[in-house]
């Protein structure tokens, strides 16, 4: 099996995107929005038992001179705890295709990791509390660009579960 | 539900994850559901 098949297996089997949205969504997500797609993007594990993060170089014209040049594209979830499934957004008129979609780069998701690298997410305790600090890169600025307003879209998708009894 | 986050140039990431926890938890306090009683808020 070559390495872009075996990413690209990994993406969909270890990938938190795929978790979170569906193997097929994420792939889309990784190509379409980011224009990553899976041959250009690379596993790295810090240590062997890390289940390891997925990245790939900027696309041309958004490479920056900061440190951490690549871009994180997705996380491997293996014993992060429980992914909550989504719906990815889509629009639903041509023309927000065109001004959101085709004519649109986005930036590399934004992962909440814990300052030990291995919890993912923020438990609902410290959301609660308002507590965020005991993520890692609390006081460094979000990479949310520098556009004049961000959207926040939650999507739940219900999950059906069918029990067999033999 | 969408909503719009006050324009800023630069936001600690401490401060995004407030924004984005708390639209979660509103929506969770609207949208009570299994998932309430176990969700991580997760940023992505």
């Amino acid at each position: 099996m070559d390495s872009h098949q075996s990413i690209k297996e990994q993406l969909w089997i270890d990938g938190y995107l795929a978790h979170m949205f569906s193997p097929q969504d994420a792939e889309a997500y990784h190509a379409s929005l980011l224009k990553r797609e899976s041959r250009l993007i690379q596993w790295y594990a810090s240590v062997p038992e890390s289940p390891g993060v997925f990245f790939a170089a900027p696309p041309p014209g958004l490479e920056s001179d900061e440190p951490e040049h690549d871009w994180t594209i997705d996380l491997a979830t293996r014993d992060t705890g429980v992914v909550i499934p989504q719906e990815i957004w889509a629009p639903r008129k041509p023309s927000d295709a065109q001004r959101y979609v085709y004519h649109e780069q986005l930036h590399p998701p934004i992962f909440f990791v814990h300052r030990d690298g291995e919890g993912l997410g923020l438990p609902v305790t410290d959301a609660a509390a308002g507590n965020c600090m005991r993520l890692r890169g609390a006081e460094q600025a979000a990479r949310v660009g520098t556009s004049a307003h961000a959207q926040i879209r939650i999507n739940v998708r219900t999950l059906s579960v069918l029990i067999v009894r033999a | 539900m969408t909503q719009r986050a006050p324009a800023r140039e630069t936001i600690p990431l401490e401060k995004f994850a407030k924004y984005v926890a708390g639209k979660v938890l509103k929506f969770m306090e609207v949208n009570p559901g299994p998932a309430s009683k176990r969700s991580r808020v997760r940023g992505n």
